[in-house]
C-alpha cells in the first residue's frame, strides 16, 4: 500500500494507489486529496472563472504605474486620488519637521542690517555706506547732479594730444595766448583758479589758449 | 593721428636721477621749435617718445637736485600767488570790503594771508606743502 503524506496538492503523488492496493484504503486517499485542495485554496469561497490564458498571462501584470494608466510625476512627490478614482502626482506640503525659517521683518542701524527670522535667531550684515547726511552726497530727482567740482588732475596717460585742461604755468614771465610750454612746466588746477591740484601733465607741449594772471589758464596739447 | 618725425632737438636736460624723463626743445614741422616734455610713459603717439630718446642719446643735462627743487618751488609759488591774488587781495585791497569785517575775520585774513607768504619757510617745502585753511569769510 503506498499513501503519500502532504498539506498542499503539490504534495499528492499521481501515482498512488498503486493498482494492487486494497479497496479499503480508497478512503485514505479521497481525505488526503481532499484536505491537500482546502488546504491549497483555502479563501476560495466562490467560483474562479478566470481562464487559462488569464492565469497564465504573466506578461500583462502590471509592474509600474504608467502600466495602471497612471502618469508619472515629479521626483520627491506622492500620489494623490480625488477620490472618484483619478489619481495624480502632488507635493506634500511642508510638514511640521519642515525647516521653513522664513525672514519675517528687518532693521537698518548705522551700517549694519538685522533680519529676523522665524524660528531662528536674527542675523545682522554690517559692513553698508553710511547714511547719506549731506545734500552734496546727493543727485535730484531729474537725474542730473546738482553741484560737484570741476574734474580733478587727468592722469598722463590720458593727456593725449587735443586735450586741454586748466593749468598754472610755472614759466616766468607768463606766456602769452598762443605760447607754448612743456608738461613739466604746468600745474592742473580745477579751474577755480585758486583750488590747484598740484600735479602736472608732465608730457608734451602745451599751447596757451586764454590767459588771466594769477589765475588758471586754459591749455591745449598740441604735441 | 599720424606719428610726427622729429629730426631735430636741442637744450635736453634730464628731469630725474633715473633720466627717463626730459624736458627738450623739438623743431616740430608745423610749430618750429617747442618746449617739449619727453616721458616713454606717454601713451600719446603723435611723436615717437622712443624715436626721440633714441635721437637724444646721451647729449642731455644731467639731473640736478637743486634744479628739481627749483622748479617744483617755482611751482609752488605758482600756486600761492594764485591764492594770495585770487582770495586775499580782492578783501585787503578793498577798503570797502575789508571795513565789512569784524576785527576777528580781519586778523584771521592776516594770518591767512601771512601763512601763505611764509609757505616756502615750510620744512617740507618745495616738496611737502601744507596749505593754510582760508578763513571762513573769504
Amino acid at each position: 500500500m503506498a499513501l503519500e503524506s502532504g498539506t498542499y496538492i503539490d504534495s499528492l503523488n499521481a501515482s498512488n494507489p498503486a493498482s494492487t492496493d486494497g479497496l479499503g484504503q480508497a478512503d485514505d486517499h479521497i481525505r488526503l486529496i481532499k484536505s491537500a485542495i482546502k488546504a491549497t485554496f483555502p479563501n476560495l469561497d466562490g467560483p474562479v472563472t478566470a481562464s487559462v490564458a488569464n492565469l497564465n498571462n504573466t506578461t500583462a501584470i502590471p509592474s509600474t504605474l504608467t502600466d495602471l494608466g497612471i502618469t508619472d510625476g515629479s521626483n520627491g512627490q506622492v500620489l494623490s486620488t480625488d477620490g472618484s478614482g483619478n489619481f495624480s502626482f502632488i507635493a506634500l506640503p511642508a510638514g511640521a519637521t519642515d525647516t521653513n525659517n522664513y525672514v519675517n521683518g528687518g532693521s537698518f542701524s548705522g551700517t549694519t542690517l538685522t533680519l529676523t527670522r522665524d524660528g531662528l535667531s536674527s542675523i545682522s550684515i554690517s559692513g553698508f555706506p553710511q547714511a547719506i547726511t549731506n545734500n552734496n552726497q546727493l543727485t535730484n530727482g531729474a537725474g542730473y547732479i546738482t553741484a560737484a567740482s570741476l574734474p580733478a588732475a587727468q592722469s598722463t596717460n590720458a593727456a593725449a594730444v587735443g586735450t586741454y585742461t586748466f593749468a598754472l604755468s610755472s614759466v616766468v614771465p607768463s606766456p602769452i595766448p598762443g605760447g607754448t610750454v612743456s608738461g613739466s612746466q604746468l600745474t592742473y588746477s580745477d579751474g577755480s583758479g585758486t583750488n590747484n591740484v598740484g600735479t602736472s601733465p608732465s608730457v608734451g607741449t602745451w599751447r596757451l589758449m586764454a590767459h588771466y594772471v594769477n589765475r588758471a589758464s586754459l591749455f591745449v596739447r598740441v604735441s | 593721428m599720424s606719428t610726427i618725425e622729429i629730426t631735430q632737438y636741442r637744450n635736453a636736460s634730464s628731469l630725474n636721477a633715473e633720466n627717463t624723463q626730459f624736458n627738450v626743445e623739438i623743431n616740430h614741422p608745423s610749430y618750429g621749435w617747442i618746449p617739449y616734455t619727453l616721458d616713454p610713459s606717454d601713451t600719446d603717439m603723435t611723436i615717437d617718445n622712443t624715436e626721440l630718446l633714441s635721437l637724444i642719446g646721451s647729449d642731455f643735462a644731467p639731473f640736478s637736485q637743486a634744479d628739481h627743487d627749483a622748479r617744483t618751488a617755482a611751482m609752488v609759488r605758482v600756486q600761492r600767488d594764485s591764492k594770495l591774488t585770487n582770495e586775499v587781495d580782492p578783501v585787503v585791497s578793498n577798503p570797502l570790503r575789508w571795513a565789512d569785517l569784524s576785527a576777528q575775520e580781519q586778523a584771521d585774513v592776516s594770518a591767512y594771508r601771512l601763512a601763505l607768504l611764509d609757505v616756502p619757510q615750510q620744512q617740507g617745502f618745495p616738496h611737502t606743502i601744507s596749505w593754510p585753511t582760508p578763513p571762513a569769510c573769504l
